[in-house]
């Protein structure tokens, strides 16, 4: 049921406008398998009442290697976040594109010491069901399923320094305090997602 | 990592731009010292085939190139001056403002005591194709040579709201450029927020619509870049028509 509804959507998705999906809106459940071959479905995350964070990934951009590489902004994020938040980065790069494939994204994930981990998108169908526009871009889904921020990691939009503001820790500690989320909304930045054509 | 250029009479040490090295930058400024307290500063920037660097306005992804100096006490930098980008629309709807082969920036130094007192500047940038890079080229006083190319420069002049004829539909301001053959929108970090940029922000014609969202109470501003196509030519100008608010009481309404 859960994946012909997801199916349902990402034609719907893909015959409409490329927009991201906004604070307060359902996300929209897929399935996609991890580099381990894992399958994970949002749906079965938040049926157990999780919260769900998406990072999209490219393990070659630079503005991924500030975060990954030369900081360790969302491995950190990840650390101080309430146990019950699953982190789950989504490569939407196309074969022959920046970041693609299996083996790739293997090697980042271990050299970058990511605990959480990397699905696979070739086809970029759930990368334009979200609308990501940019490595990374970030969206925290709380465990009723709804968006409740997307857009940057912070507030420095370098490919070298780290910001002040981490907008995801902030979404993530006000959901863990039972609180709104102050900001809901920011422009992503970083490279552009490398979709297929 | 950290490249020193040597420049100058740009033929003898030319770096030819490459898929190694996609972007060689290189700066530019008079060798006599001005008269008044302030001379222009340009930097080039030079772009392999097939890649492309970000303009300093709304991009859905990318940097555009940063400068940070190292001046002289007393000396101060003016803001980078842009060229008119053009529009990239990558899969996925990804809408960028980039610039090909070339770009110029220029900004004023504001100097006293010694002209010729030696000072340094890191640039930034991201450069991409199907994939991006990200560079960081440290250049001294010592490097910059002419001859300028400041006939080459855009110089961006404001253009009066008035020339555009705009027109407030609700939350769709409509502009007009006489004689345009198409017209392009490219706006600014600071524009207000547009419903749909890849949509509205390019039309054939003299006429563009530019849908807004209401924030904060009100529809706008539309400010950016302004470009019009005609003969084969283009034609930019900045723009910045005030925002308008979303709702109008009616007459006698609470």
């Amino acid at each position: 049921m859960h994946r012909v509804l997801a199916l349902t959507i990402i034609l719907l998705a893909l015959a409409t406008a490329a927009a991201a999906v906004p604070p307060g809106e359902t996300a929209p459940d897929f399935t996609l398998p991890d580099t381990e071959g894992v399958e994970h479905t949002l749906s079965a995350y938040l049926a157990d009442g999780r919260t769900v964070v998406l990072e999209w990934f490219n393990a070659d951009c630079p503005f991924i290697k500030k975060h990954h590489g030369t900081h360790k902004t969302m491995n950190d994020t990840y650390a101080a976040a309430d146990s019950n938040v699953v982190w789950l980065c989504v490569c939407s790069s196309a074969p022959g594109k920046q970041g693609h494939g299996l083996e790739r994204n293997t090697k980042a994930r271990e050299a970058y010491g990511m605990p959480y981990p990397v699905l696979l998108d070739p086809k970029g169908e759930v990368g334009r069901l979200y609308g990501a526009k940019a490595t990374p871009h970030m969206f925290v889904i709380d465990a009723a399923g709804t968006v409740v921020y997307h857009g940057a990691i912070d507030d420095d939009r370098s490919a070298g320094k780290l910001g002040v503001t981490n907008y995801v820790a902030i979404a993530l500690a006000a959901l863990a305090a039972g609180e709104p989320v102050p900001i809901v909304e920011t422009r992503p930045y970083g490279c552009s997602v490398k979709y297929t054509e | 990592m950290i490249h020193l250029l040597l420049l100058g009479g740009c033929e003898k040490t030319e770096i030819v731009p490459s898929d190694a090295r996609p972007v060689v930058v290189s700066l530019c400024r008079s060798e006599k010292p001005p008269e008044r307290p302030v001379f222009i500063l340009e930097w080039r920037f030079r772009i392999a085939e097939g890649w492309h660097l970000y303009w300093d306005g709304l991009n859905d992804s990318g940097m555009p190139p940063r400068v940070r100096f190292d001046l002289p006490e007393g000396w101060s930098a003016g803001p980078l001056h842009w060229p008119a980008p053009e529009r990239l629309l990558s899969p996925g709807g990804i809408l960028d403002h980039v610039y090909h082969d070339r770009l110029i920036l220029w900004q004023e130094i504001h100097w006293t005591g010694d002209y010729r007192a030696e000072f340094g500047a890191r640039v930034e940038w991201v450069a991409c194709r199907d994939l991006c890079v990200y560079g960081d080229t440290l250049i001294l006083s010592d490097d910059a040579q002419p001859p300028c190319e400041m006939g080459l420069i855009d110089v961006m002049v404001p253009m009066r709201a008035e020339r555009l004829d705009p027109v407030w539909d609700g939350g769709t301001l409509t502009l007009t450029w006489k004689d345009a053959e198409r017209l392009e929108f490219m706006p600014a970090t600071d524009c207000g927020r547009l419903v749909d940029a890849v949509a509205d922000g390019a039309r054939d014609g003299d006429r563009l619509g530019l849908r807004f969202r209401e924030r904060a109470g009100v529809y706008g501003p539309a400010r950016g870049m302004l470009i019009r196509f005609r003969n084969r030519g283009r034609t930019a100008a900045l723009i910045d028509i005030p925002a308008v608010p979303a709702a109008v009481p009616s007459p006698g309404g609470r």
